[in-house]
């Protein structure tokens, strides 16, 4: 009885901190380690084409983390948009690995799923920034592409993420609470159940005996055990 | 152009934001329901409590946390409605039911 109490009292600390550490977790993942991932992600399609650059990464209050890419090779089209086009699309990879560990691990660990849905966010703001931006890789993978008149498209897709961000978090919180209020509520009745009856079964039993109080203890932990499955 | 910081910023306090309300409305639904569950272990309770066999000075801090119990409900429900359908999955059976 003690053991899972101990137990509920370690889960409650969870739950409360996980919330709190995630978001935080969110501001570090979106102010400076997906800039950097994206940077670095454009590093790596050059490489890959065995294209030399000169990489240097700069910081300003405005921009975040950019990097000042210059590459001393030729790229035809496709891999100019490819090139452009991996910080965006690492970004949203990653970000879709993290979610879907956070929906994964929902049910054994909450607070690593809170850590990695917030971190998973914090991905995706990186890409999203990108569709609210005037100039950037999106909007010169449009105008490479022919289709600068379609500006209009990333600022809609934007918004729609943003919606499915905050729809998720609206699911995700309410799940947590309806898991935490169900642990809260298992762990008053152990409490209630060990400090009103449990210790006035042991004194019955220490004064009198077993006899006559046992039977009681059985009659009433069957009714809590029915009683909590008809919930 | 939108600063970088300002839209991390702007995106943070949503988030913030919808966490909080979240949190506040389903913890205040779930208050209530579990409220509203007590009294009717209030109901059973007299019938638990014929059955055993415990003195009559414990069944009386039992009965009389119950009964604090549903007053803390009664005043409750006059300063908050519950919701409708904070749990969209049950709004429809809920519905049925009155129906």
């Amino acid at each position: 009885m003690e053991g899972i109490l101990k137990l509920g009292r370690k889960r409650k600390a969870k739950h409360y901190s996980s919330n709190f550490v995630g978001l935080l977790l969110f501001l570090l993942v979106a102010v400076i380690i997906a800039p950097l991932i994206h940077e670095y992600f454009h590093a790596l399609v050059l490489a890959f084409y065995g294209c030399e650059y000169n990489f240097v990464l700069n910081f300003t209050p405005e921009s975040g983390f950019f990097a000042t890419i210059k590459t001393l090779c030729a790229l035809n089209k496709e891999q100019t948009i490819l090139y452009l086009g991996a910080g965006v699309m690492g970004n949203i990879i990653l970000s879709a690995m993290f979610i879907t560990g956070g929906w994964l691990t929902r049910k054994e660990n909450i607070f690593l799923s809170n850590l990695l849905t917030y971190s998973g966010f914090g991905f995706l703001s990186d890409p999203m920034f990108y569709m609210f931006a005037n100039k950037g890789d999106l909007v010169n993978i449009l105008n490479l592409l022919g289709c600068s008149e379609r500006i209009w498209l990333l600022p809609l897709i934007g918004v729609l993420l943003v919606l499915f961000v905050f729809a998720y978090i609206w699911f995700h919180v309410e799940y947590n609470m309806k898991c935490y209020y169900r642990m809260l509520k298992n762990v008053n009745k152990i409490k209630k159940f060990k400090n009103e009856v449990y210790e006035h079964y042991l004194e019955n039993v220490k004064s009198f005996g077993s006899f006559g109080t046992h039977e009681s203890f059985y009659f009433l932990e069957d009714n809590l055990y029915s009683r909590r499955n008809k919930y | 152009m939108v600063s970088k910081i300002v839209f991390v910023l702007v995106f943070f306090l949503g988030m913030c934001g919808v966490v909080w309300f979240k949190r506040f409305q389903t913890s205040r639904f779930i208050r209530l329901y579990a409220v509203k569950k007590g009294i009717e272990e209030v109901k059973c309770l007299s019938f638990i409590l014929s059955g055993i066999d415990i003195d009559e000075k414990t069944k009386e801090k039992i009965r009389n946390d119950s009964l604090e119990y549903a007053t803390r409900f009664k005043q409750l429900k006059g300063e908050a409605h519950i919701p409708a359908g904070v749990f969209g999955r049950n709004t429809k059976a809920r519905k049925k039911k009155k129906g």
